[in-house]
């Protein structure tokens, strides 16, 4: 009886530490996110180049985080830029939209090679409201062990409590495209 | 193994097990779960910023009719056009003042720098001043890692009277021309709807028009804005005159109330305000009407944003 307990108790103690021998983790902060909106009157862009992600390999799950920092996107126009946080994303409030997910197909980071259109299924916090999103990804392991990841996906804004006033509402599209371009460095 | 006794003994063994395997098998779940947070708190570690400024403290590069600590940003033109007519209590035949301009100016501003605004602005009356102008952002509220609690800025103000005067001496006087404002704007952004504002200010005129006015004057302004929604905010400004000018006959401090009404690029600034005139050199000599006697004008100002 007492020897069963104490294989269980060294079970549990080891259990976790045979999790960390199987895990890796790849990261960035240079991400780059960029957002379209395209409508007949007006067409306009921003890129944030300052994406924070960590990419996480626990066995059979991985998982992607994503924070972005809403202030980091950048305007052409300094006017459009202010606009955006104080009106539309209310970045003073809610400074960051952060993203979620699991790569749910069997990709393995720790071989070279290209996996297109791989599901990443997770949830994506942005303006306060966190709603469920699936986008589609093409991943590139390296051989330098780094990986590139590409995404596109559209999301709208209304979905996020994201008001578009009805003045301008001809100049900004529905959907937004989001462009998600990252290069991950494997992390000690 | 000791023998089982009862069932009770064997029960607990088992227990035992379950409880075992439970906490084994439960555990990698926990750490999963446990996983997601641990994960953003590694993101917010690496996304932390040293210091990022408050935007957004103003709708505008005035508050009413005097500067902002907003600047026009770097390779940004602002033209502004505003407008000031006559007292309201002049009545319906008059369309409450607005059959009558007292001050009309028009203003181009331009951000040299994000930190650097030089601006040139003319008014029609009274005397056709040509005011080259430059305000310098030197510190802005910020938060982060180091944060800063104020906005600092200086506006400094050249007013050349380009008006030809009867008089043969005033009008070859050059120098007495010139008046020279200078303004330092302290304000800080206390929430997302309000603002306030601290402006002491000094100006020298190199010539009065009269003997017992002094060449000096000084005194404090204080102004804020207070957002009705995204896109209105509701603004005062007043001055306090350190009261040195006894001779000037109205001598009121000049009170202002407006709207900011933000539409994409423009704004609109409607207010109501005692001020004799729009721009600082000249309602800071305290030649305001009484607005609390109901002699006040209406006025306005377009302002509109290029891209250069």
């Amino acid at each position: 009886m007492k020897k069963t307990i104490f294989i269980f108790a060294l079970a549990m103690i080891f259990a976790p530490q045979f999790q960390l021998m199987a895990q890796s983790k790849w990261e960035t902060r240079t991400g780059k996110v960029t957002f379209k909106s395209k409508t007949p009157i007006e067409e306009f862009s921003s890129t944030n180049h300052q994406a924070a992600s960590i990419l996480k390999v626990d066995g059979d799950k991985k998982t992607l985080a994503f924070q972005v920092i809403m202030r980091s996107f950048k305007f052409e126009k300094a006017l459009m830029e202010e606009h955006f946080n104080e009106k539309y994303v209310h970045s003073e409030k809610y400074p960051s939209a952060k993203f979620v997910g699991e790569i749910e197909k069997n990709v393995n980071f720790s071989k070279p090679g290209i996996y297109k259109g791989i599901n990443i299924k997770g949830n994506l916090s942005l303006h306060g409201v966190t709603k469920p999103l699936t986008i589609l990804a093409d991943i590139e392991v390296k051989e330098n062990r780094e990986i590139k990841g590409i995404s596109t996906f559209a999301i709208i804004p209304e979905d996020y409590n994201i008001t578009v006033p009805k003045l301008v509402s001809e100049k900004i599209s529905k959907n937004i495209f989001v462009t998600v371009d990252v290069v991950y460095k494997p992390s000690k | 193994m000791p023998k089982i006794t009862s069932a009770i003994q064997w029960i607990n063994m088992k227990f035992t097990y379950i409880l075992c395997l439970f906490i084994i098998y439960a555990w990698p779940n926990y750490t999963a779960r446990a996983q997601d947070d641990s994960l953003f708190n590694e993101l917010d570690t690496m996304v932390e910023i040293d210091r990022q400024e408050v935007i957004a403290a103003f709708k505008s590069t005035r508050v009413i009719l005097a500067p902002s600590i907003e600047r026009v940003k770097n390779n940004q033109l602002h033209f502004r056009i505003s407008h000031l007519f006559f007292r309201i209590n002049s009545g319906y035949r008059n369309l409450f003042g607005l059959d009558q301009l007292v001050n009309m100016n028009l203003i181009f501003d331009y951000g040299l720098t994000d930190d650097i605004q030089i601006g040139l602005s003319r008014s029609n009356k009274i005397d056709k001043t040509l005011m080259p102008n430059m305000k310098i952002s030197l510190a802005r509220q910020s938060t982060g890692k180091k944060p800063f609690p104020l906005y600092v800025s200086y506006f400094g103000s050249l007013d050349w009277k380009t008006n030809r005067y009867s008089d043969k001496e005033r009008n070859d006087n050059f120098l007495g021309r010139l008046d020279y404002v200078n303004m330092l704007l302290l304000g800080r952004k206390f929430n997302s709807h309000l603002s306030l504002q601290l402006s002491p200010f000094f100006i020298h005129r190199n010539l009065t028009e009269a003997l017992s006015e002094p060449n000096n004057l000084y005194g404090v302004g204080f102004s804020g804005r207070y957002m009705l929604n995204d896109h209105v905010s509701t603004n005062f400004e007043y001055f306090y005159n350190y009261p040195s000018v006894k001779t000037i006959q109205l001598s009121k401090n000049p009170l202002s109330l407006g709207f900011d009404i933000e539409t994409g690029g423009h704004v609109f600034q409607l207010f109501f305000s005692n001020a004799q005139a729009l721009y600082p050199g000249r309602f800071l000599l305290n030649q305001n009407d009484n607005f609390f006697k109901g002699n006040i004008q209406f006025g306005f100002s377009i302002l509109r944003e290029f891209n250069l």
